[in-house]
């Protein structure tokens, strides 16, 4: 049953308890006030898909001393594949694939594959959803003909819209944070931070 | 408890997974390379999509650069000076430049430059320019031989002489010829190759000291590499490994002072040299994606770097007295500036201390380097 029908079934059901209307609760015995549950949007096994898009914001470099540095490159666009399962109603775990691109100042293209694992916690806010998430897993990098794969870090928070109990609709902040240590070189290892701020459309089935 | 442990262990999995993957092995630092990364235009008003074949210096005050490029552009050799193209002779119709030199003998100080007809190749000639002048323009060199459906294949200043060498056709055969102007532009002197011989295109010509070098197209003719006087060229009895062919021909010629070398690059990979002796290339040649390396010719710059050009893979660089395999050439310039690292370099001119190389490159117009002794790269390349 969609939810805006459990809950106007749930509002009616208390109008028609209260004392001297006629109906249903006539012959119940005088009780303490008892909380009304909260009904459960997701149970365990319900899973959902999530497809995101948006901007990635190239933010700074790092030393591992601590110096920063700029990056160089221009503001890119970035996308991503998100599965998830719910573990209750609170509780998602998924895996996660994206990508983004950025122009450097040398006019060359870096690209990043993050490939993580999620997970996430949901505060229910009816008909909002905001949970804040945390990924883990690898990214792998290129740059001109040079290639490797790194560890990548990427907490964010998510704000969905619940169009109904199937869609929703809303947006993605996420920082990423890829330290690329360097073993030819130790000087030359930096660490990365983006954000990235997507759009994003999720279904739950 | 339990769900936020399912939550967090395959969290904690990936991440040992992927601090794994990283630990193995890594190919370059990204982002330091991209945080070292400059500008890479220095816009002169050269376009940047053009060809172009040669640039030359011209001393003076102030000194001045001249680049065929199909048109002849001028710049004087300043800071922020723009190019600006020279008006080409007026004898040929749609006249088009290919070869270019300066040629600083006694009594010349001249720009000497090839143009032809776009409409009738065989309509050319041989121009020489005042740098110091240019409004005056173009004179015809009138002691050029008057030969058949002639061709320059290369315009070069050696040894103090003007080298042209031209291919003309005498009935049935295209025929090859490399003559010699002095600075007064008398009668050329004409090479005399050994009387068996018909050489083909010629390629480079140097003079190591002590006798001059010729390289040609590999034929049919017994011999691709030519050395003696001029007036009587002989057959040099290179050594088998220096395996060039009409595919795979020899490059260019250059003799290092420094090192008392005579280079020889090659489209085959490899790099000769000599002192007294050809010496024996060691090891595999150079490759990119199992493809031998295409080398063009040499410049020296900071004293004791050699730079050569390729065709398709930008420049590697030796120290004088190397570049007896592979293993001693680097390939530049660092792969993120791509235009140049994966592009055609067909030339470089090199201006002394301080260091500043000129590149030539198909289709990716003129590129500048000023020596930089204290930066990540101590060759920062701007595209002018």
């Amino acid at each position: 049953m969609p939810l805006r029908r459990s809950v106007l079934a749930l509002i009616i059901a208390a109008l028609l308890s209260l004392p001297g209307v006629p109906g249903l609760a006539q012959d119940a015995p005088p009780e303490e006030n008892v909380p009304a549950e909260t009904l459960p949007v997701y149970s365990l096994g319900q899973q959902c898909l999530y497809i995101s898009a948006g901007l990635l914001i190239p933010l700074f470099f790092q030393s591992f001393d601590g110096d920063y540095s700029r990056t160089n490159l221009s503001l890119g666009a970035a996308g991503f594949l998100q599965w998830g399962i719910h573990l209750d109603n609170h509780w998602l775990v998924g895996a996660e694939f994206g990508g983004m691109f950025a122009k450097s100042l040398q006019e060359n293209f870096l690209y990043m594959l993050p490939i993580m694992a999620k997970g996430a916690y949901i505060f229910h806010l009816y008909p909002f959803e905001l949970s804040p998430f945390l990924g883990t897993g690898m990214v792998i990098e290129k740059y001109g003909d040079k290639a490797r794969v790194d560890f990548i870090l990427k907490p964010g928070f998510s704000t969905v819209w619940k169009y109904n109990t199937s869609w929703g609709f809303g947006l993605n902040v996420s920082y990423w944070w890829v330290p690329q240590p360097w073993r030819d070189d130790p000087d030359k290892a930096r660490m990365g931070n983006f954000l990235d701020v997507t759009a994003t459309a999720q279904y739950n089935f | 408890m339990k769900r936020s442990f399912l939550v967090f262990s395959p969290l904690l999995g990936a991440a040992l997974l992927a601090a794994i993957l990283s630990a193995c092995g890594s190919s370059d630092a990204i982002f330091w390379t991209l945080e070292q990364e400059r500008e890479l235009v220095d816009d002169r008003g050269i376009p940047d999509d053009i060809t172009v074949l040669r640039v030359v210096r011209a001393p003076g005050a102030p000194a001045r650069l001249f680049a065929a490029a199909g048109r002849v552009y001028w710049r004087e050799d300043a800071a922020g000076a723009q190019w600006q193209t020279v008006a080409p002779p007026a004898g040929i119709s749609g006249a088009m430049c290919n070869q270019i030199e300066y040629f600083d003998a006694s009594g010349a100080s001249d720009i000497a430059a090839w143009f032809y007809n776009t409409n009738d190749v065989y309509d050319n000639g041989l121009y020489t320019l005042n740098p110091g002048d240019i409004a005056a323009g173009w004179t015809a060199v009138a002691t050029l031989p008057a030969l058949t459906k002639r061709r320059a294949e290369l315009l070069k200043v050696v040894n103090g002489q003007l080298f042209l060498a031209v291919s003309h056709y005498v009935d049935p055969d295209t025929l090859h010829a490399l003559y010699s102007f002095d600075s007064a532009y008398n009668v050329p002197t004409a090479a005399v190759f050994p009387v068996l011989d018909a050489p083909a295109t010629i390629l480079d010509v140097e003079h190591d000291g002590a006798t001059y070098w010729i390289a040609t197209l590999p034929n049919a003719t017994p011999t691709w590499l030519y050395t003696g006087a001029l007036g009587a060229l002989a057959a040099d009895l290179d050594p088998p490994v220096m395996t060039v062919t009409a595919s795979r021909p020899p490059g260019a010629l250059f003799y290092n002072a420094g090192d008392g070398n005579l280079y020889l690059s090659s489209e085959n990979g490899k790099i000769f040299y000599r002192n007294g002796a050809w010496s024996t290339w060691t090891g595999d040649p150079v490759q990119v994606d199992s493809q031998n390396v295409r080398f063009t010719r040499f410049v020296k710059a900071h004293g004791t770097t050699l730079f050569v050009g390729t065709r398709s893979h930008g420049y590697y660089s030796f120290v004088q007295g190397t570049a007896g395999s592979a293993a001693d050439l680097t390939r530049g310039p660092s792969y993120n500036v791509s235009d140049l690292y994966n592009g055609a370099v067909l030339g470089f001119l090199g201006v002394g201390l301080p260091d500043t190389l000129f590149a030539c490159t198909y289709g990716n117009g003129l590129w500048r380097a000023d020596y930089d002794a204290v930066g990540s790269d101590p060759w920062p390349w701007v595209q002018e």
